[in-house]
């Protein structure tokens, strides 16, 4: 399907995934709706409406709405093809040289803006630090991103490296050497949520079993965490409910949220390499 | 006083939620689910935007603005889902939307008298979805469960594909508070019954947001059945599927839910292969028996595998595959759905059908019956139509249906409300008289008319 079938698609469709919009569903913001997303992608693409180009900013790409779309209808891919006409003069000049990355070696890849890293400490695991901080501005405003060099990439990055590509592993499935954690919460974010029962079985050996686990996004991901930030609280907030235990997340966008949230959240990353649990 | 001043008195002096320059915002309600705007839309018609947008957050800032509103002679349209297929929440010109949707609380009010106390902004399927896991259900699934609020249900008159055993949704309304410009907020407390109640409820039954709006509905809800025996039959051709089921009813017997096809449908939808209609349907609870069974089977004649029900039941809400499909081929897709006694159902659907395939630009037209009562059907045509003369040909295909309808003193309505289209057809149907009455509930409820909502036509 092209672009304009997909957003067509939707602007036929009364909204049937509207309330598994994890935006939506929180905020009731019409804007973020689905279907609403498709009209308003379609005004971009056909009309150059540029007045509606900043409400594709709402979407985190979850896919939940291709999940329960009956013909599997893929928004988000339309919608992040489409970001790339928001314009953002520094972006441009990074394009260029983030476009292709080459690795050797094994990588651990995540957000530093998001996380303070004892790098006293990697040697001790053997990998590299991969900084996702502007590639993950890269991919929101949506570009696409290659690697070169077939080496394994550890990830707590799911918007700039999805774990459904073959090189790619979650970072909970490094052997990092376990550390019993006691009662805590763990979060499998909507981007790992094929990979659920493998997830809980890693979290049980390396950090005993979780009090309970959920499955979700946050909000975290795109724009959202950091032109919406009160939509990712209001989103984490309809997921974790009362719960206050500590949280693990295999989610680096989500930390920060859950974080605001007054929770302790850790990656597994940060657990070995960071702040370490209080 | 001008729409931007009122909204600016809405948000900074009132601190609701209220938007009037924000285009990204309230061009989201361009429109509701009204096909003559879906499809204009999507090929780059244009349409009217609202003049600004409000979202309150609970009863009290929906009162307050319907008060000001009122007041200083502001029109407002209320926007639940967005999923009405007729046109009453879309906006024209000066409106301003009060969207309800953050209404949207879920509780119980009172658990073993099964009664839920539902904010109007709820999504029905999250209703469902939250009663589900607690062992209840509303058993009220229209198709549009996953889009439609409780109060645009209510608002519109709304029939679930359970109707025929568990009632359309006024038989499970105990009570409800709504806001009227000139009673203000009106509070009836959940009751099985009662004297006056009916009366008051019935105000905002099928309202479509021209006399009030729905703030907050007490549910009656069931407990999930344990015993359910699903059933697919096979009759030679419709009108015979139609009298066999007339023998069912008539027994006493109503399958919770039954849905009998036309020939076309039974292709379509069941994709049973052999020239006939289908008939699928489950019995519940105490309509479950072995008895009743065999009843069915003595009637229908010819069973068919269970299975058939079941394919339907997974895709009966995947309307955007059908839609999407047709788009495809060049075609659009209009729905009506009528109201007709057992003794005119038959003449009713070969009129239909018969005529309507005379007009230019109609490429095809089919139906399913699924809605039964004693006295008779709520009957449900799809149309299909060429896309490039999709305007041309929407009035005369609303004017052929509504007028045969009308001609076999049928009525020309059964759940999707009156909205953007129907307004002359009902008044035909129900005369000056009664059309008087409720211009006059009107002008007693909103005295300024500043209620823009799917009566309008027939009350202006």
């Amino acid at each position: 399907m092209t672009i304009s079938d997909i957003l067509k698609a939707c602007s036929l469709c009364p909204g049937l995934c509207r309330i598994r919009c994890p935006i939506y569903s929180a905020s009731r913001d019409l804007r973020a709706a689905p279907d609403r997303l498709g009209l308003a992608g379609l005004y971009v693409l056909e009309h150059g409406d540029n007045d509606l180009l900043y409400n594709l900013e709402l979407c985190t790409g979850c896919k939940y709405c291709v999940d329960n779309c009956p013909i599997k209808n893929d928004l988000p891919r339309a919608i992040f093809k489409l970001r790339t006409l928001i314009p953002d003069v520094v972006l441009e000049e990074e394009v260029e040289k983030y476009k292709k990355i080459h690795l050797e070696g094994l990588y651990l890849a995540l957000d530093l803006s998001k996380l303070k890293l004892d790098t006293s400490k990697l040697n001790q695991y053997g990998f590299n630090i991969l900084d996702t901080s502007i590639l993950y501005r890269l991919v929101s405003y949506g570009y696409e991103i290659t690697l070169e060099g077939g080496d394994r990439i550890l990830t707590e990055d799911l918007d700039v490296f999805p774990p459904s590509n073959g090189t790619i592993e979650l970072s909970i499935m490094y052997d990092w050497g376990g550390k019993e954690l006691g009662q805590y919460i763990l979060h499998i974010p909507c981007k790992a949520r094929e990979y659920t029962d493998k997830i809980i079985e890693r979290a049980c050996e390396l950090f005993g079993k979780p009090l309970k686990t959920i499955v979700g996004c946050t909000g975290s991901g795109g724009f959202v965490s950091n032109n919406y930030p009160e939509l990712s609280i209001k989103v984490s907030r309809r997921l974790v409910k009362r719960l206050t235990h500590p949280i693990v997340t295999l989610c680096i966008h989500s930390l920060k949220t859950f974080k605001s949230l007054g929770l302790d959240a850790y990656t597994p990353a940060s657990i070995y390499l960071g702040e370490g649990v209080s | 006083m001008k729409v931007k001043d009122f909204l600016k008195m809405i948000r900074i002096e009132k601190n609701i939620e209220a938007y009037w320059l924000d285009k990204s915002r309230i061009s989201m309600y361009i429109r509701d689910y009204w096909p003559k705007l879906v499809y204009g839309l999507v090929h780059g018609e244009k349409a009217p935007h609202p003049a600004g947008l409000i979202i309150p957050k609970n009863e009290d800032e929906v009162l307050e603005v319907l008060s000001l509103a009122n007041k200083y002679g502001i029109r407002v349209r209320v926007y639940g889902g967005g999923s009405g297929v007729l046109g009453a929440a879309s906006p024209s010109g000066n409106d301003v939307i009060v969207d309800i949707t953050r209404l949207n609380w879920i509780r119980w009010y009172d658990r073993k008298s099964r009664i839920v106390d539902v904010g109007a902004g709820a999504y029905m399927a999250e209703v469902e979805e939250w009663l589900n896991k607690q062992g209840y259900t509303t058993r009220h699934y229209p198709q549009s469960i996953a889009v439609a609020t409780v109060g645009g249900l209510l608002s519109t008159y709304s029939s679930g594909q359970y109707s025929t055993g568990y009632g359309n949704i006024e038989d499970m309304v105990l009570g409800l508070n709504f806001v009227t410009p000139s009673a203000g907020l009106v509070r009836i407390r959940p009751s099985p019954r009662g004297g006056v109640i009916p009366l008051l409820k019935s105000l905002m039954l099928g309202s479509e947001g021209t006399l009030g709006v729905i703030t907050r509905v007490y549910l009656g809800v069931f407990r999930r059945p344990r015993r359910v025996y699903k059933f697919a039959y096979l009759a030679k051709d419709f009108y015979e599927a139609i009298d066999s089921t007339y023998r069912v009813i008539e027994a006493g017997i109503y399958p919770q839910l039954l849905r009998i096809f036309d020939e076309y449908e039974t292709m379509v939808t069941l994709g049973i292969k052999k020239w006939g209609s289908g008939i699928i349907g489950v019995l519940e609870g105490g309509m479950a028996s072995r008895q009743n069974l065999r009843y069915l089977n003595r009637v229908y004649k010819e069973p068919l595998d269970e299975s058939y029900f079941d394919k339907w039941y997974r895709g009966r809400n995947d309307v955007i595959k059908y839609i999407y499909t047709l788009y495809k081929s060049g075609l659009a897709v209009e729905t009506i759905e009528l109201a007709a006694p057992w003794s005119k159902v038959k003449d009713l659907y070969s009129d239909v059908r018969s005529r309507v395939l005379e007009i230019d630009g109609v490429i095809t037209a089919t139906a399913h019956v699924g809605h039964f009562y004693n006295n008779g059907v709520g009957i449900y045509f799809t149309f299909s139509i060429d896309l490039g003369r999709f305007s041309e040909v929407y009035p005369v295909l609303w004017d052929t249906v509504e007028y045969i309808a009308l001609r076999n003193n049928c009525s020309p309505l059964h759940h999707h409300g009156v909205g953007r289209v129907r307004g002359r057809y009902l008044t035909q149907y129900i005369g000056y008289e009664a059309s008087n009455v409720i211009r006059l509930v009107k002008n007693a409820l909103d005295p300024n008319n500043i209620l823009a909502g799917g009566l309008s036509e027939l009350v202006e």
